[in-house]
């Protein structure tokens, strides 16, 4: 019964979700019936209410290892740890939807709890606009990826859950993903409110910025944690792939760096509204697609044989369905910009073109992600497009938008004169002199790395030294985050120039010395967890005096008889030493990858503090929205 | 009214951007891919054979190397194989990949007559009289189809007679992804 219960609730909340997608409109159009916008609120309160009841009996049904549901079945074991049966449940695709199902339903709860300042008008049209988008995908669950589908009949056992998502990086990697993904229908569903309620054409974006914030701060996370899963957990080393599917929340994360410091201005000064709206709008469906490359099999084709392409068909239709009336909408009645700034040289002008860049980049990042399906489609070829692509086209993009971000936050924010710059610019212009040099000392960098690494330092700096203000809550926002950036630009140059990788045969007993750090593999001994076997290294690394001691696996799932790859990491500020077992030689000897990688964690600070940078404006835009 | 359409023509520029994107990605959602997994990859066995209609040239197993190329086991005597022919020159006549015939315990004359009678779909067609090269293919029955490709490793098996919309929709995402991953 426990399955049923959670369709039905599923059912219901597409009922309540259609209602407030039709009712409340009527009431805004024909004020014969105004009283239906007093519907909005309560139904999306129902809709969450539900959508949650649904989520958790499908937790449910996992967790008591209900294997007569074929959703299930495919995805659990009873072998499988408690924890991971909790979250198997967006371990794969209709269990993926319905968390993407359940965290909307989440952002329009808070929509409706904190939109009670608002007129009955823009509350309504911005809560059945979100409304309209929980339609599209509880119908896309329902008709055509229903987790609770029951089989005729029940499995002795599941297949057991993939082991590769079998790790704590993936019990918090996608909800954080989806939050951010979803939370920019918020943004997007205010910018097409505020362009259908007049009186809100001018005050939309002072209401989307901090949604907007708080998503591209989890998205910030979200793609930070699934940056650091991937390091440790495929055995690499590698922390970014240019992988179509890592394009996906990349593609919207930039738009949305774009988004919110647009909103920063058309929120104070009626400048640039009609794209922050385009930009919204664009975020969003760049979300869309991404969900539609990823769900569709479109791109991960090649694990899915003969998938059902009705589900991609679906999404492509409700895709086509949000592009046609956002920009229905954005072009018949598109915001007009009422206060073009008079000044070329600001504050503004210079976000301005920073938000160009952004654009152009993921407008390139689209490009490399889709163009190997453009040649399958029209020449039938078959070709990859990798990080050579992606390094020689975003890198050069990046480099004067890093250049924009040291400069801007010391610019004045209407009007300013380069003298008076320079006076305000000295010091962190002297700092870049004196810099460059000391980089130049460390004679095994490349001129590109120290570039990269000087500008990544420059930018720390002069954000920390910019003291032409009170240290208000936004400024620290920014201060945190573009420190994030910088910490994670010098992360990435100095990780890709001065790591070593080694590839050796080790047998027990053996020492090896890499640079200056001594290994020695201990023994090599069986290990047995509830749903696999396993053997387990022991390895001692000596540096000077101190010294540590490592345990990489190897893993056999049992269910699925898939090997796995534990690595075993000794993780540092400066340095992270990365150990994974490879195959056993046979003799007692195993090949071994024993990775160096200095400043590696550097990147996921970085995308830490950027983050909590963006809560900490998120935090005070919403304190500015409760004051008016 | 028709000057302020034309004056604001460039916002419908996204718009008609995204469009191609929307039609790329309903386009890519049909496009056949094989898992590596279900590929086959068994060597073809080594053979010596003539051709069925040049007596005097042997074929051999390198003759079949350097391209991707379809491997199609049939018989006179084999009903169901003679009516599968004319399915064989349609296809050969839409898509013309490199078809080697193997006639499987056969008499040579016979085969030349209904070639004569039909027409002649085979690159090389090879005279399996004793079923040695049929035995170390492990065949079960004719029809039987392969696919194998430049490195002269099996690639696609397939067991009973093929017609053409079978071919297109089974055979021909295979053929492509291996020409295609011999050129890329």
């Amino acid at each position: 019964m426990i399955p049923e219960f959670g369709l039905f609730s599923l059912i219901l909340a597409l009922l309540l979700s259609s209602v407030l997608m039709l009712l409340p409109p009527l009431g805004v159009v024909y004020s014969r019936f105004a009283y239906l916008q007093n519907l909005a609120r309560p139904s999306a309160m129902a809709i969450c209410l539900f959508v949650v009841l649904s989520f958790c009996t499908g937790i449910a049904c996992f967790v008591q290892n209900d294997f007569s549901v074929e959703y299930i079945a495919q995805n659990s074991h009873s072998t499988l740890p408690l924890v991971y049966r909790f979250c198997a449940m967006w371990g794969a695709h209709e269990g993926s939807l319905l968390l993407w199902a359940c965290i909307l339903s989440l952002w329009t709860l808070a929509v409706a709890l904190f939109s009670r300042q608002l007129s009955p008008a823009m509350q309504s049209t911005t809560l059945a606009i979100l409304g309209a988008i929980n339609v599209g995908f509880l119908l896309l669950i329902l008709q055509t990826s229903n987790p609770f589908l029951r089989l005729p009949v029940p499995a002795a056992d599941g297949a057991d859950l993939n082991p590769l998502l079998q790790d704590p990086g993936f019990v918090i990697h996608p909800p954080f993903l989806y939050m951010g993904y979803v939370g920019f229908a918020v943004p997007f569903a205010f910018a097409l409110a505020g362009m259908l309620v007049k009186d809100y054409q001018s005050t939309w974006s002072q209401l989307a910025r901090p949604w907007a914030l708080l998503a591209w701060a989890f998205l910030t996370l979200g793609i930070t944690l699934g940056s650091w899963w991937a390091y440790y957990e495929l055995g690499w080393g590698g922390w970014w792939f240019w992988d179509p599917v890592e394009n996906a929340s990349f593609m919207p994360w930039l738009l949305g760096t774009a988004l919110v410091h647009a909103l920063n201005i058309s929120a104070r000064s009626r400048f640039l509204m009609s794209w922050s709206a385009l930009l919204a709008i664009c975020t969003f469906v760049l979300s869309l697609m991404g969900t539609f490359l990823v769900r569709s099999g479109v791109i991960s084709s090649v694990h899915m044989f003969a998938s059902d392409p009705l589900r991609g068909v679906f999404i492509l239709a409700f895709l086509a369905i949000v592009l046609v009336g956002a920009f229905g909408i954005y072009l018949k009645r598109f915001p007009k910009n009422t206060n073009n700034p008079s000044h070329l040289f600001s504050k503004q002008s210079l976000i301005v073109l920073g938000n160009m860049i952004l654009f152009v980049t993921t407008l390139s990042i689209l490009l490399g992600t889709l163009f190997p399906l453009f040649m399958e489609v029209i020449n039938d070829k078959k070709m990859s497009v990798g990080p050579p692509f992606f390094n020689s086209v975003f890198l050069p993009l990046v480099l004067p938008l890093l250049l924009l971000m040291v400069i801007t936050p010391y610019v004045h924010w209407d009007e300013d004169n380069l003298k008076a710059l320079w006076q305000r610019i000295k010091k962190p212009a002297a700092m870049l002199i004196l810099l460059l040099p000391a980089w130049f000392l460390m004679k095994t960098l490349s001129w590109f790395t120290i570039a990269w690494t000087t500008l990544g330092s420059v930018l720390v700096l002069a954000t920390i030294m910019l003291r032409n203000s009170k240290r208000t809550l936004p400024k620290l926002g920014m201060t945190f985050a573009h420190i994030g950036i910088g910490l994670a630009t010098m992360g990435v140059a100095l990780t890709t120039a001065l790591q070593t990788e080694k590839e050796l045969k080790m047998a027990v007993g053996e020492t090896v010395v890499i640079q200056d750090h001594q290994f020695t593999f201990i023994e090599m001994k069986n290990i047995e967890g509830s749903n696999y076997q396993g053997r387990q290294g022991h390895f001692i690394v000596k540096q000077n005096q101190s010294q540590v001691h490592m345990y990489p696996e190897k893993r056999y799932f049992i269910p699925r008889e898939i090997p796995m790859t534990e690595t075993a990491i000794d993780a540092g500020l400066l340095r992270d030493i990365y150990i994974a077992l490879g195959e056993s030689l046979g003799e007692g000897s195993w090949s071994v990858r024993i990775y160096i990688k200095p400043f590696v964690r550097w990147i996921w600070l970085g995308g830490i503090l950027i983050a909590l940078g963006a809560s900490c404006s998120a935090i005070s835009a919403f304190r500015e929205g409760v004051k008016k | 009214m028709m000057l302020t359409i034309r004056a604001h023509l460039w916002r419908f520029l996204p718009a008609f951007f995204l469009i191609g994107i929307m039609w790329l990605l309903w386009k890519a959602l049909y496009i056949k891919n094989i898992p590596e997994d279900q590929i086959s990859s068994k060597p073809f066995p080594s053979f010596s054979l003539n051709d069925v209609r040049h007596e005097e040239k042997a074929v051999t197993l390198a003759d079949l190397q350097g391209q991707v190329s379809i491997v199609h086991v049939w018989a006179s005597w084999c009903d169901v194989c003679v009516r599968e022919h004319q399915e064989w020159l349609n296809i050969i006549n839409q898509w013309p990949y490199p078809l080697v015939g193997m006639v499987y315990r056969d008499d040579a004359n016979t085969v030349k007559t209904i070639l004569a009678e039909k027409g002649d779909p085979f690159t090389l067609l090879l005279n399996d009289r004793t079923g040695q090269l049929g035995v170390d293919l492990g065949i079960v029955g004719t029809p039987e189809t392969f696919i194998v490709d430049a490195n002269g490793v099996i690639r696609y098996h397939h067991l009973g007679a093929i017609d053409q919309a079978y071919f297109e929709s089974e055979l021909l995402p295979v053929l492509k992804q291996l020409n295609g991953n011999d050129v890329g």
